[in-house]
């Protein structure tokens, strides 16, 4: 039996293939046509070209389990979620507008704190940041850009409407499995991207490259950029490899560099010490540079600080950046774009209940089964409550949890997210909820993906997309479909 | 080019040329049983010898020391830091921390023999799949040379990568020579000639040697032509001196490769000077020790010098 969207279903809320009349939507006609077409014998062919593209590539993921770290096969599913060329351009205004106001803000937090004066952003909520780093006061990084690169992570509601979720401004991950899908793509599906108008992907690399050239300190020489990677058995490793090697860059590990005393940072190579220009750093702040931050760090580079302090090397992103990677921080976004840059969000955020307010916390507590709490500053899906799928002990727990530390718990009701088409099983498709993660870029210039890494919850009515917890992925085809744009 | 990539990728190649080099071995043993007379057989704990691995053999099998065991040893016990199965995943890894210089192309080669190796390895231990298996894997590392070859750059990497795989080769080269001298080589007593004239073909054979040894036009196979082509052949890829000439070519490339290449001349030379006609069995053996003794300095020099200098 062939896939047969005629009995896709059921639909509860917003999918992005098919309407709720179960029609496919113009952009996924062609695909919709195409999958119809296909016998189970096809499928069984074209799922199993696939994996075995994914393990001969050797895209995997590391999960910690037990004590150890598994390599798991990247798991990818056939049909893509499809954009309209249309739609994704007023998301990409979106994003840039969002990282533009959010570097702007985080400048001014190292510096005059004018935000705060204003009364547009309380005290309170600085003071409780625990990602602010007083050592990065008065820096003044290139072009005024602490987040270099940000990974947006974007859901749509029962109604079709697109949120933002989450600003990932430390060290987003996710890109190069964005990359790799499409890779798989164009080897399983070569027939579908002569025929279907897909925006290219693959610039992303060269653009990152060009993102950190700008910001060297040496202007006008060839820069030398590297990557700073925690070493192998970080869980994003296959990415920190992968991005070094499409930009030409150095994979660096802490040991691999050193500060001198001159400042200047340095690797070692195998013909002595080569000067360091700009770090692409995927180790977080509290690793950075042991003569600054934690101590017992053996991932970084003692001296690093002082280094970057006098402007003698380009750190992406910069330490301190992920002061705005909180959640709490997150819930007066809409009012920094507005104070900044004096326009309204192109993109809305999800409502969001701060439990240091008592209205707002009032409201959790009584309604603490039919939202979503999140801690403020943590990654991964971990430490998250949702509501709706609790037990009691968990509820009670997390009510626990909110009055004692209020500052570090936000909620928002939770989303029916949307669904695209996902193989379950041989030859069925069923819905399966969704998120979407663009990447923005900025120095000298902005730049957005083409689309993102969709990330999907493959058990079923499940909403947690998260790969370190079972989620899998889709390519994400942002489609020119002419005419008019 | 940073140290430390600098030093994987020279792991990375010797790790794959063990690999290979052990399952030539293990076939050109395996294939001997089938010459033999019947009532002569392989000794298996011949193939420990080769590694220098006799105590933790002994410590890991004290039960049997018979093929099955040796086999298993080889080829899948992760405990033996040498066995097939060790090396590919050492390999990988290596590759894995350096993938950001090699070629896309050569880490999915190391990664598909990583993923035949897991899968196959096992039913290798039984006589029946083991050519089949030992064949595989040295078509896979072979191709993985070719990959080399044509898809990275000439350049520092490549050089360590090809003095990491010649060393292995040049020090395994004289594991089997020794082994095989102690053997058969005629110290007091006389060994059967016939007898002999199989081993010896079988030494050739592991080296992959028997062809290009019979083209040469040497007459007969006799123990001293034999090893004289093994250690001394200028063309032959697997003999000691091609080896060693390889690493010469590679130094050339590097900067600064004094102390390397001074410690590497000296080598060269004991090899060019040895008299391998009037060596016998404790002679050969006391050369190939110093031979190998050498083949460590060598890489602690190059250790010194381009991996660990600070």
């Amino acid at each position: 039996m062939a896939i047969d969207f005629k009995h896709y279903g059921p639909l509860n809320g917003y999918d992005e293939l098919i309407s709720n009349k179960g029609n496919p939507r113009q952009v996924a006609r062609q695909l919709c046509r195409y999958f119809s077409g296909l016998s189970d014998a096809e499928v069984d062919e074209l799922k199993q070209a696939s994996d075995l593209a994914i393990k001969t590539l050797g895209i995997s993921f590391t999960v910690y389990s037990e004590g150890s770290n598994i390599d798991r096969a990247w798991p990818m599913d056939l049909i893509p979620r499809m954009i309209s060329s249309r739609e994704w351009e007023v998301t990409d205004r979106g994003l840039k507008q969002r990282l533009k106001a959010l570097n702007m803000f985080i400048n001014d937090l190292y510096h005059e704190q004018q935000v705060v004066k204003d009364g547009v952003f309380p005290q309170e909520v600085l003071a409780g940041a625990r990602n602010y780093r007083k050592q990065c006061e008065g820096i003044n990084p290139a072009y005024g850009v602490w987040a270099h690169i940000c990974g947006t992570d974007l859901v749509k509601g029962g109604d079709g409407t697109q949120y933002v979720l989450e600003d990932n401004l430390r060290v987003p991950s996710g890109v190069s499995y964005m990359l790799e899908n499409r890779h798989v793509m164009k080897r399983v599906f070569p027939e579908l991207f002569e025929h279907i108008d897909i925006l290219p992907v693959d610039d992303y690399t060269t653009q990152l490259y060009e993102m950190l050239a700008a910001i060297s300190p040496r202007q006008g020489e060839v820069p030398e950029v590297v990557v700073l990677t925690p070493g192998i058995y970080n869980s994003a490793y296959f990415e920190h490899s992968y991005l070094a090697q499409q930009m030409g860059a150095e994979l660096v590990q802490g040991s691999d560099l050193m500060v001198d005393d001159d400042d200047c940072v340095y690797m070692k190579t195998i013909y002595g010490l080569k000067r360091v220009d700009v770090i692409y750093r995927r180790i977080d702040d509290d690793f950075l540079d042991p003569e600054v931050f934690r101590k017992d760090s053996t991932l970084g580079v003692p001296g690093l600080m002082r280094a970057w302090r006098k402007g003698n090397v380009g750190i992406a992103n910069a330490p301190g950046a992920g002061v705005a990677d909180d959640k709490v921080v997150y819930a007066f976004v809409p009012e920094i774009i507005r104070y900044y840059l004096n326009e309204d969000p192109i993109i809305p955020n999800v409502p969001t209940y701060l439990c240091m307010r008592d209205d707002d916390r009032a409201y959790v507590l009584e309604h603490l089964d039919e939202l979503v709490v999140k801690p403020a500053n943590e990654s991964g899906g971990y430490g998250l409550l949702v509501g709706p799928r609790a037990t009691k002990k968990q509820l009670k727990q997390f009510a626990q949890l909110i009055e004692n530390d209020p500052r570090n718990y936000i909620a928002q009701p939770t989303l029916n997210l949307s669904t695209v088409p996902t193989l379950v099983e041989e030859g069925r498709v069923a819905p399966r909820h969704v998120d979407l993660r663009p990447f923005t870029l900025q120095s000298k210039k902005l730049y957005t993906t083409m689309g993102g890494l969709s990330r999907v919850a493959l058990p079923e009515g499940s909403l947690v997309v998260n790969s370190s917890q079972g989620g899998g992925s889709k390519d994400t085809w942002v489609v020119d479909m002419g005419g008019d744009k | 080019m940073l140290s430390r990539v600098a030093e994987n990728v020279y792991w990375m190649a010797r790790y794959l040329e063990r690999a290979e080099d052990t399952a030539r071995l293990i076939n050109s043993t395996s294939n001997l049983l089938l010459d033999l007379p019947r009532n002569a057989s392989v000794e298996w704990f011949e193939l420990i010898r080769v590694f220098g691995a006799e105590e933790q053999f002994k410590e890991l099998y004290p039960e049997s020391q018979d093929e099955r065991e040796v086999m298993k040893f080889l080829i899948t016990d992760k405990r033996n830091h040498s066995s097939i199965i060790t090396c590919i995943n050492a390999a990988r890894e290596n590759a894995r921390v350096t993938r950001d210089i090699i070629p896309y192309e050569m880490w999915e080669q190391v990664n598909e023999l990583y993923h035949f190796s897991t899968e196959y390895a096992k039913g290798s231990i039984s006589r029946r799949k083991r050519n089949d298996f030992m064949s595989g894997l040295i078509r896979r590392c072979q191709t993985m040379t070719g990959i080399t070859m044509g898809t990275l750059p000439h350049d520092d990497a490549y050089q360590f990568l090809r003095i990491g795989r010649n060393l292995e080769r040049a020090d395994m080269s004289s594991r089997i020579i020794d082994v095989a001298a102690a053997q058969l080589l005629p110290d007091q007593e006389e060994i059967n000639p016939a007898f002999a004239t199989v081993r010896w073909i079988s030494v050739l054979k592991s080296l992959n040697a028997f062809q290009a040894y019979r083209q040469q036009g040497l007459v007969g196979i006799s123990g001293s032509a034999v090893l004289q082509y093994l250690m001394q052949s200028r063309e032959f890829p697997r003999s000691i001196n091609h080896c060693l000439e390889e690493v010469s070519g590679c130094l050339k490339a590097l900067h600064k490769p004094h102390a390397p290449r001074r410690q590497l001349n000296q080598l060269i030379k004991e090899l060019e000077t040895v008299d391998i006609k009037a060596l016998r069995r404790s002679g050969l053996h006391k050369y190939v020790d110093e031979f190998q003794h050498g083949v460590g300095k060598l890489h602690s020099s190059i250790t010194d010098t381009y991996f660990r200098y600070s």
